[in-house]
């Protein structure tokens, strides 16, 4: 069996609103394992906390209850040097190429943050040949080291953000949506990066995206979501060949291709419950075509179904 | 521009998107700039001007703006003396002159210090948040509610006239409005991407407010202070007007006016031409502070 | 043929530094009356330019040079502002991707389409009340009554999305321009929203413009493509004749780059290099720096737009070649 790098467990966050005793549930009782130079991905619609759950994994977001325990260790108890040291080895990739660079930085310094914050003794030159490499690395090239990041298109800013979180060589990296802001031609560039930085340093990635096609092409399992509830996690073939849980069978029918074009589709009635007032039972039993009594009384719990997990009443 | 490149290197970084190479040599951007902002560059251009004449007063000046000449006083505009003399003979162009010096300092000094208070309370404020963040804006919602002048007129009566004590008072009153000003950029910063991306990599607090959040707050401190400048040199007038500013015989703009009050209809340019003087002075501040405004604001806006 | 809409040799300029940027240079575009066209390609592409020329709503810098827009027998570009306002909403109507912004925010969203109504037909308010209630039925907006009186925030983005496009309905327009409606949506929304206007376009008789960067969208609903890059049309044909028998490499790459649900892919096909901007435009065919059977003639001249059929255009010197290449790794994967 391969190595755990991070196990989440029970993780539970909710957001206060503007109103009283009405509160957004974004997370609600996950609990996952990320293994060694695997890709997760985290799919859902907007509004099921994939981003939150990724954000609570390296600890930028603290949840309500529940640990993140990082190679046997909660990294929600850690403080200062020992916190520093965790984090070092928990980065995150952000959707926003635009909103994730300090734009009054160079490239050189963007890069270069990570390396200054963690290893104190480098000097300069010693730094700017890290910073360089990881340049090469991404595929940018050395010349534009002193450029700043308007300079640049959306998808080498993307590279950029990707140089600055394998900095320190990193053993998780979290992607929120790395490559929905990008132009197709640049996001088959972007997931050819990302897959070849993988295979180099042997990371692990917590990919999140509402994209099932790019997660069909980058993730070893996938863990769908539905309001703050896992609905099914497994491995991406047996997800993408045969969906069990009605919920992922209809998000993989509803994906306008050129394959399935003019086909007959069953189509997905209803729109997302809002995650303030969130439906008893099972979460998704409102817009649930299957959906029978005890679906209404009784929340489902995740059970293995043929080699993965799932959380449904009807499907056997 | 970088096509060349593209082209020799193989494997790769053929995949690699080149740049957007619309680089334009600097003196072209300034060209725009100007040509965009033709107010703003020649208010600049005036504040320039005065400032090279408060600094070289001593050269340009003919008279002394001190010594009093009885048998020539309130004399009409003449060749001698271009904007005539006042109730105690002293060459009014000469007393304008010198008087810049007073204007612009008390425009620039406590105004630096002002900001100077109101960004490290705006940034504290901002960027932790909770007790501390209540605990400075009530502060400075204090300051706010109370009239400026009014304030700056208490602190003058208590500690008496004089340049630092206007220092003081002008510094007290103003750190206020640039605090919020700072405390609002602070927290639409802090929830940027870059700063979460700077917080998960462990770089340290005061890191995070100097390399990342001061640097992005900088071209907004810019328009602020040019656009206080103006505020700053108008209140020294007012406190100088009702006499808690600067004391006689300091050559001073606001003081002045008010000692040709008297001779509003008998002799106009007396009052007239510090009037306009602190008129242009403002102006070309407001102005540049304008221009200034859109050079910085669509740069930040593209990112 | 019978065309609803027709713009011919359209270039539109940019003033940017004294010098002229062509966002669309040249493009040719029929719709035909009853279907659903579709325009894709990357951002900065000119797709959006081309509604805005349609609508009449270039702003400033930018102006339209040459070319005409020929609508039910009136160029476009020739008449009035004031017949203009009556062909807005009226005849054309527009829907955007992100109907918050296109919304009044204090406005409740029944008042707000009632206005359009009213604006464009003179009829009684109780009438008009009335239509723009049969109207939110027809686009599936449940409890339609109650959701009159509801301001944009209370509704979800699926629902903002179904009032706008109820707007755009209301007056029974002979073509709707949607840009990228499904682009801020969730994939079950977006599936509900395109099956939506295909039964409008199908009932009311609407051409509709589908502006698009999701070539599923566009395999999905629309019965013609035309593929954009960088201000020029490069390719248009049916649907169905454009992913089967693609012929300009843009747009195979594109194809290619995109990862198929359900086929393990280890590396995607990457079109290399960036978007060209407008103001650094190559010269030539302008997608020469990117493509992989680029030669000599394609960065030196303007390739012709030419016929493959009677409805497939394409605008490439190596067509033909590249077709040949395609067909003989086909014959050699059957041998």
């Amino acid at each position: 069996m391969r190595e755990v790098v991070l196990r989440l467990k029970n993780i539970f966050k909710e957001f206060p609103t503007s109103k009283k005793n009405k509160r957004v549930h974004a997370v609600s009782d996950i609990s996952l394992d990320i293994y060694e130079n695997e890709t997760l991905a985290l799919v859902g619609e907007s509004g099921c906390g994939k981003s939150t759950l990724g954000k609570c994994a390296i600890g930028l977001i603290h949840p309500d209850s529940g640990e993140s325990i990082f190679l046997g260790e909660n990294i929600y108890d850690k403080r200062g040097n020992d916190l520093k040291n965790i984090k070092k080895n928990l980065q995150i990739i952000f959707q926003d190429p635009y909103a994730s660079l300090n734009p009054r930085m160079s490239v050189g310094e963007i890069i270069a943050e990570p390396i200054i914050t963690h290893n104190k003794g480098l000097n300069k030159s010693q730094i700017k040949e890290r910073v360089l490499e990881l340049m090469e690395d991404v595929g940018i090239r050395k010349e534009y080291y002193h450029r700043y990041p308007h300079q640049f298109s959306g998808g080498q800013r993307q590279r950029i953000g990707i140089a600055r979180a394998i900095a320190l060589d990193p053993k998780l990296i979290v992607c929120d949506e790395p490559v929905s802001a990008l132009d197709v031609s640049i996001q088959s560039q972007v997931l050819n990066l990302l897959k070849d930085i993988q295979e180099r340093r042997k990371a692990s990635y917590l990919f999140i995206s509402h994209d099932l096609s790019v997660v069909n092409f980058i993730a070893d399992r996938v863990c769908v979501m539905f309001l703050g509830k896992v609905c099914e996690i497994g491995n991406t073939d047996d997800i993408f060949e045969k969906p069990l849980h009605p919920y992922t069978r209809l998000l993989l029918d509803a994906v306008p291709s050129i394959e399935n074009a003019g086909k007959k589709r069953e189509i997905l009635k209803g729109e997302i419950p809002s995650p303030i007032d969130i439906p008893t039972g099972c979460r998704f039993h409102t817009r649930c075509p299957y959906c029978s009594e005890i679906c209404i009384t009784k929340e489902p719990g995740l059970r293995e179904v043929c080699g993965r997990y799932m959380a449904c009443h009807i499907v056997k | 521009m970088d096509k060349d490149t593209g082209q020799t290197e193989q494997n790769f970084s053929s995949e690699i998107d080149d740049g957007i190479d619309i680089e334009e040599s600097f003196k072209e951007k300034c060209k725009n700039i100007i040509k965009q902002n033709k107010l703003a560059f020649f208010s600049l251009i005036m504040i320039i001007l005065i400032i090279l004449c408060a600094v070289f007063a001593n050269v340009i000046c003919r008279y002394n703006p001190y010594t009093q000449s009885l048998k020539d006083r309130l004399l009409a505009p003449s060749f001698a003396h271009p904007l005539g003399t006042d109730e105690l003979g002293r060459d009014t162009l000469t007393r304008i002159i010198f008087g810049a010096r007073i204007s612009l300092t008390i425009g620039l000094i406590p105004t630096l210090i002002s900001m100077f208070i109101g960004t490290i309370l705006g940034l504290v404020a901002g960027y932790f948040g909770g007790k501390i963040d209540f605990i400075i804006m009530r502060f400075a919602d204090i300051m706010l509610a109370f009239p400026s002048l009014l304030l700056a007129m208490v602190v003058m009566y208590t500690m008496g006239g004089g340049l630092i004590n206007i220092f003081i008072a002008l510094s007290l009153v103003n750190w206020a409005s640039t605090s919020r000003v700072v405390r609002s950029e602070t927290l639409s910063l802090s929830k940027k991407e870059y700063v979460e991306a700077a917080k998960s990599m462990g770089v340290g607090n005061a890191t995070i407010i100097l390399r990342h959040i001061l640097p992005n707050c900088i071209p907004t401190l810019v328009v602020l202070f040019t656009l206080s400048i103006p505020s700053a040199i108008l209140s020294e007038s007012s406190l100088s007007f009702l006499g808690v500013g600067a004391q006689p015989p300091t050559a001073s703009w606001g003081l002045m006016v008010v000692s040709a009050k008297k001779y509003l209809f008998t002799q106009p340019v007396m009052v007239l031409a510090p009037a306009i003087a602190i008129m242009t002075v403002v102006l070309a501040f407001n102005f540049l502070g304008d221009g200034l405004r859109d050079i910085l604001d669509p740069y930040l806006k593209e990112r | 043929m019978d065309n609803i809409l027709t713009i011919r040799d359209l270039k539109v300029a940019f003033q940017v530094r004294g010098r002229d940027a062509y966002a669309l240079d040249g493009i040719n575009i029929d719709i035909p009356r009853g279907r659903i066209v579709g325009i894709v390609g990357e951002s900065g592409c000119g797709k959006s330019m081309t509604a805005m020329s349609i609508m009449g709503l270039i702003k400033k810098p930018g102006r339209i040079v040459a070319g005409s827009i020929d609508f039910c027998g009136r160029d476009l570009i020739k008449i009035g502002t004031k017949e203009y306002a009556d062909i807005r909403g009226g005849d054309i109507s527009m829907i955007f991707q992100e109907p918050m912004t296109s919304l009044n925010p204090v406005v409740k969203v029944g008042k707000q389409v009632m206005e359009a109504i009213i604006l464009h037909e003179h009829i009684s308010k109780p009438e008009a009340k009335q239509r723009v209630i049969e109207v939110f039925n027809e686009v599936g907006i449940p409890e339609a009554e109650k959701r009159f009186n509801s301001y944009p925030h209370e509704l979800s983005g699926g629902l903002r999305q179904r009032v706008m496009i109820g707007m755009a309905m209301i007056c029974k327009p002979k073509l709707l321009i949607a840009d990228e409606p499904t682009t801020a949506l969730d994939v079950t929304i977006e599936a509900q929203i395109l099956r939506l206007m295909k039964r409008l376009c199908e009932e009311s008789g609407t051409s509709i413009i589908m502006i698009t960067h999701n070539m599923g969208v566009v395999a999905e609903i629309c019965d013609y493509v035309y593929v954009m890059y960088a201000g020029r049309v490069v390719e248009s044909a049916p649907t169905k004749a454009l992913f089967s028998e693609t012929a300009h490499p843009y747009t195979s790459g594109l194809l290619k780059s995109i990862p198929t649900i359900g086929k393990r892919q280890n590396r995607l096909y990457t079109i290399k290099g960036n978007v060209p901007n407008i103001l650094n435009l190559p010269k030539g065919c302008r997608f020469a720096d990117r493509c992989d059977f680029a030669e000599e003639i394609c960065c030196s001249d303007r390739p012709k737009d030419e016929y493959i059929t009677d409805s497939h255009m394409v605008s490439c010197f190596l067509h033909k070649r590249i077709e040949d290449e395609r067909s003989c790794i086909k014959i050699k994967k059957y041998i």
